[in-house]
C-alpha cells in the first residue's frame, strides 16, 4: 500500500492510497472510472435492479449515466477550484469532508470521513469519496463508489468501501501513524 | 512550519496526473458529453447484432481495436466521417439533428362543415395567409388560395 500526494501545502493536504493490486491511486482511479462511459454502461446493466428505484427516480440507463458524469464533473471541479486557488488562505479541506458517522461532532484521529457533491443543482448525489482524516485539514482517500440505494447498509459498494476505510485505518494505527507528520515514518508496504 | 512536500518526497506525480486530466475533463465537458452519448448508442447497437464485438467493429471500420476501446469509453473526439461510418456499420443513426425553423411545419386550423381540422404546411420562412375557402376531397388534395382570417398554429 502506497500513499500518493494529490496536493499538499501549508493549509492542508489531500493524499490518496494506491493499493498494491491497482495501477493508480484511488483518487485518480475513481475519477477516471466515473468518466468512463463503458464502465458506467456495464455498471448500470449489472445493477439495474437497484438503481432504477423510487429513490433516484430514474428509469433510463442513459439518464443514470448522465447523472453520474455530471456529478463527477461537479465533484472534480470542486477539488480543482481548491487546487487552483493559489491566492491567500483557503477554506479548510474539511468543507468537503464530513464525518462518516453523522453523530460524530468532534474531530478524532483517523476519523472515517466522506465527501459528496454539495450543490443545490444536484439532487440526491450518488458519488461518494471515502477518506481518513489526519489532523484538522489533511485527508487520505481510501476509496469511493457509486451509491445505488437510499440506505448505505443496503449498498454492497458502500459497505465494501467502508471495510476498506477501516482496514487502512487499522494498518496506519499499527504503524503509529495518526497525524500528518507521522507519515515521514511511513514506508511503502 | 515544515514544508509538507518534503515529508512525502517525489509524490507530486499523482497530483499532477490528476490535475491535468481534471482540467481537460472540465474544459471539454460539452464534446465529451456528445462522445459519451454516441458511445452508449454504439454499445447498445452492438448488443443487437449477433456476433458483434469491439474487435469485429474495429475490423469493419478499418481502425485499431484500441481506437474502438477509446470510442466506447466516450473519450474520443470523433469526426463526422467516423460517426457516419459507425452508423452505416451498425445500421443505426448515432446522431440526430434537432428541429429548426426551416424544417418545422405549421398547422393551420380551419373549420370545415362545422368541425375544426388541421393541415400541415411546410414552413419555408415565408408565411402566407391561407384562405378559409377550401375545397377538398381528402386532406392530401386540398386546394387553397391566399386570403384572410385563417388561424395559423405552429406545431
Amino acid at each position: 500500500m502506497k500513499i500518493e500526494s494529490i496536493f499538499a501545502n501549508d493549509y492542508g493536504s489531500l493524499l490518496s492510497i494506491k493499493y498494491n493490486d491497482q495501477i493508480q491511486d484511488e483518487f485518480n482511479r475513481l475519477f477516471d472510472l466515473w468518466s468512463d462511459t463503458q464502465y458506467l454502461f456495464t455498471f448500470c446493466k449489472q445493477n439495474e435492479q437497484t438503481i432504477f428505484n423510487d429513490y433516484y427516480r430514474i428509469s433510463r440507463l442513459e439518464d443514470f449515466v448522465d447523472k453520474i458524469k455530471n456529478e463527477a464533473w461537479v465533484l472534480e471541479s470542486m477539488f480543482l477550484d481548491y487546487f487552483n486557488n493559489e491566492a491567500g488562505e483557503r477554506d479548510p479541506l474539511s468543507i468537503f469532508f464530513l464525518p462518516y458517522h453523522p453523530q460524530e461532532y468532534a474531530l478524532s484521529v483517523l476519523q472515517l470521513s466522506k465527501a459528496k457533491v454539495i450543490d443545490r443543482r444536484v439532487q440526491k448525489p450518488a458519488l461518494r469519496l471515502y477518506a481518513l482524516r489526519l489532523d484538522n485539514n489533511n485527508f487520505i482517500i481510501t476509496g469511493g463508489c457509486i451509491k445505488t440505494t437510499e440506505a448505505v447498509q443496503e449498498c454492497q459498494y458502500n459497505m465494501a468501501e467502508i471495510a476498506k476505510m477501516n482496514a487502512v485505518r487499522n494498518r496506519l494505527r499499527a504503524k503509529n501513524i495518526e497525524i500528518y507528520d507521522d507519515l515521514i515514518y511511513y514506508y511503502e508496504e | 512550519m515544515k514544508n509538507k512536500n518534503s515529508l512525502i518526497p517525489a509524490e507530486k506525480s499523482a497530483g499532477n496526473i490528476w490535475s491535468e486530466k481534471a482540467r481537460f475533463r472540465v474544459k471539454n465537458r460539452k464534446w465529451l458529453g456528445y462522445s459519451s452519448k454516441i458511445a452508449l448508442r454504439i454499445m447498445s447497437a452492438m448488443e443487437d447484432i449477433p456476433g458483434m464485438n469491439q474487435k469485429k467493429l474495429a475490423a469493419m471500420a478499418h481502425v485499431s481495436p484500441q481506437q474502438i476501446h477509446k470510442v466506447v469509453k466516450g473519450q474520443q473526439n470523433l469526426t463526422l466521417e467516423s460517426i457516419a461510418k459507425f452508423s452505416d456499420i451498425l445500421g443505426v443513426e448515432l446522431i440526430l439533428f434537432p428541429s429548426f425553423k426551416y424544417n418545422q411545419s405549421l398547422a393551420i386550423s380551419f373549420f370545415v362543415d362545422g368541425g375544426e381540422c388541421y393541415l400541415d404546411i411546410p414552413f419555408t420562412g415565408y408565411m402566407p395567409v391561407y384562405s378559409a375557402n377550401l375545397e377538398y376531397s381528402s386532406f392530401s388534395q386540398l386546394n387553397y388560395t391566399p386570403s384572410q382570417n385563417i388561424q395559423i398554429i405552429r406545431l
